[in-house]
């Protein structure tokens, strides 16, 4: 069974009073371990798709499952539960809480959830993979676009989810950092959590098991 | 969050970073506070003084010459020592009349703030043997017995560090203190006709000379009156007038009614300004909140999107207001009791009626009023700011917010 399934996926915007489909009746599967990159033009959707996926948004129509669960079925208290602990998103920009330190930040998911909270060593493990282990006890303020997106990194693969989404996680990095980003989803896929990324950047592709294009709504397979 | 404590140190954490924000908040906190205890704390001492001053009254009429009303108000009212007298054949005029059930009489002298005498103050001579005005106030709070050549002061009247009180250059024992009845009394020295009688001698023989001394038993400033149950007033009122010329007929019961209509008149500003206070320390958490809040749509979002639920976001948020309002509360307090207590007495005086604080238990159960009232604003304000947000989708509550 794959651990993410979307049948006939429809979200539709109402713009000027004209009705338009953003998202237009996708099937999608993902399965535990795959690598997926979605590419696409500005306006395709893809943000959309990923804010259904992750229940951050309701559907039009269509129903988005988890491990066979329809999100539909759950309540404000399990969607949350499966965001806090199996789907961990990485949405486009800043989104670090300006009032806790990156340390702070990078564990707050577990005290959200009250799940048992990652070693220090692993902890620092992933810190010093993503080049942040010297700004642990910063705040956000301090830190540069780069840095913030990697502690936001950092944040969504520390608990080595199910389910990691990133909407262009390396648009502020430069190729250095943007290799080392995608080298830690590339492992984290081999260690069996599935990734979805949606990138503009066609260089980093050839890191996917799987590539998908979207294009006014609508999802094709390329690769 | 885990557990209630989780979220509190979050909006603590969320307060402390940004303390500028945090303080204007405060601040409509504290008008709120500020103004419920102070508003409350006035008006209670406003209608405790009045209380005060009814229950010490005794007389249900009083007789003074009738050019001497206004300083006989004076004396009961402002503590402004006065001297006036008549003579004594009214008294014994009254007691007579139908319906009156027993008269006393007060007579009045000054002291000086020259060396002579240790304070400015009124001097009023009461009878024991007829008194039912100052005798069961006396018995309330001072033991001993007023023996000739010792006296009873008012609330507001310091004793010599020796214990006694200096008039026209005689020391006289403080036989005891009255407690404070927010009158005119507070500022006078009781004694009895006889120590009374020695002060005018004394006065005369420094050339003070206010009263012969040899006729001080044929005169009195005061008469008062209190009548039997179901008395007619006006007839009353009519004979007194008939059988003796010159005085006035002073009911007390409106000499407190006049006051009574000032009080409402000060305490009708007092709950105005209360209410526009309060109502404008709501008003500006709630538009400040929501302020806020709108700018912190991102904020909220990031909390969705790592799994926090839209109870928890209330919660987190609530704790924020919650904090704040109490925050804001106690600092309103604080600033309120460096207001009613230091400037007691220039708040006495510059409303002119009488006032009088309440007990500590009131005091304190005002100023936990205010804290408990702009706390409960805080989280009122907090939550409804935040319930739009809680409650909307996330993916707009992002995009809204950046």
């Amino acid at each position: 069974m794959a651990f993410l399934t979307a049948e006939k996926l429809v979200k539709e915007y109402k713009r000027r009073g004209k009705v338009f489909r953003a998202v237009d009746d996708i099937d999608l599967q993902i399965g535990s371990g795959e690598f997926v990159m979605i590419e696409g033009e500005s306006g395709s959707g893809k943000t959309t798709l990923l804010n259904l996926l992750t229940g951050l948004t309701d559907p039009t129509s269509g129903s988005v499952s988890i491990e066979g669960k329809d999100l539909k079925d759950l309540d404000d208290k399990g969607i949350s539960g499966i965001r806090n602990e199996k789907i961990k998103y990485i949405p486009q920009g800043e989104s670090l809480l300006s009032s806790l330190t990156v340390k702070e930040n990078i564990l707050f998911p577990f005290v959200i959830g009250g799940a048992a909270r990652p070693s220090d060593e692993r902890l620092l493990e992933v810190a010093e993979k993503l080049g942040i282990s010297d700004l642990l006890d910063e705040y956000p303020s301090d830190l540069s676009g780069g840095e913030m997106r990697r502690a936001t990194i950092a944040r969504a693969v520390i608990n080595r989810p199910s389910l990691i989404i990133a909407d262009e996680p390396t648009g502020s990095l430069d190729s250095v950092n943007t290799s080392k980003v995608m080298d830690i989803f590339k492992t984290i896929a081999e260690e069996g959590t599935a990734v979805i990324v949606v990138t503009h950047q066609k260089e980093t592709l050839r890191y996917a098991s799987r590539v998908l294009s979207m294009e006014k709504g609508k999802l094709r397979e390329v690769s | 969050m885990s557990n209630i404590k989780e979220s509190f140190r979050f909006g603590i954490r969320n307060i402390r970073k940004r303390p500028y924000r945090s303080f204007c908040l405060m601040l409509a906190a504290v008008i709120g506070s500020y103004a419920l205890f102070v508003g409350l704390s006035l008006k209670a001492s406003l209608n405790n003084g009045i209380k005060r001053m009814q229950e010490r009254m005794g007389a249900d009429f009083m007789i003074v010459p009738e050019e001497s009303e206004v300083k006989a108000k004076n004396v009961l009212l402002t503590g402004e020592p006065e001297f006036f007298y008549m003579d004594i054949s009214v008294a014994r005029a009254v007691a007579d009349i139908e319906g009156v059930e027993c008269v006393t009489s007060q007579l009045y002298f000054t002291s000086l703030s020259s060396d002579c005498c240790s304070t400015r103050v009124q001097l009023i001579a009461f009878d024991p043997d007829t008194d039912f005005v100052i005798h069961p106030w006396i018995d309330e709070k001072v033991t001993e017995k007023v023996a000739n050549g010792s006296v009873i002061v008012g609330s507001e009247v310091t004793p010599l560090p020796d214990g006694k009180v200096k008039f026209y250059g005689n020391e006289y024992q403080v036989a005891g203190k009255l407690g404070e009845t927010a009158t005119g009394l507070d500022n006078s020295v009781f004694m009895s006709r006889d120590t009374m009688h020695g002060i005018l001698n004394d006065a005369k023989a420094k050339g003070y000379q206010f009263l012969n001394p040899e006729d001080d038993g044929s005169y009195v400033s005061t008469v008062l009156i209190r009548v039997k149950d179901n008395a007619d007033i006006t007839g009353i009122e009519k004979q007194i007038y008939e059988k003796a010329e010159g005085i006035k007929f002073i009911e007390t019961d409106k000499l407190v009614n006049d006051i009574t209509v000032k009080l409402g008149s000060v305490e009708s500003i007092i709950n105005i300004t209360l209410t526009v206070l309060l109502v404008f320390s709501f008003v500006t958490m709630i538009l400040f909140f929501s302020v806020i809040f709108h700018e912190r749509k991102k904020e909220f979002a990031v909390l969705r999107i790592l799994g926090t639920t839209s109870k928890k976001i209330c919660l987190i948020s609530l704790t924020e207001g919650i904090t704040i309002g109490a925050a804001g509360g106690i600092g309103g307090l604080i600033l309120g009791i460096l207001t009613v207590f230091p400037f007691n007495d220039y708040i006495e005086n510059t409303l002119d009626v009488p006032y009088l604080m309440p007990a500590v238990s009131a005091v304190i159960l005002y100023g936990l009023l205010g804290v408990v009232v702009t706390t409960a604003f805080g989280s009122l304000a907090s939550f409804l700011s935040t319930l739009s947000l809680a409650h909307a989708e996330t993916y707009y509550t992002m995009r809204a917010g950046e």
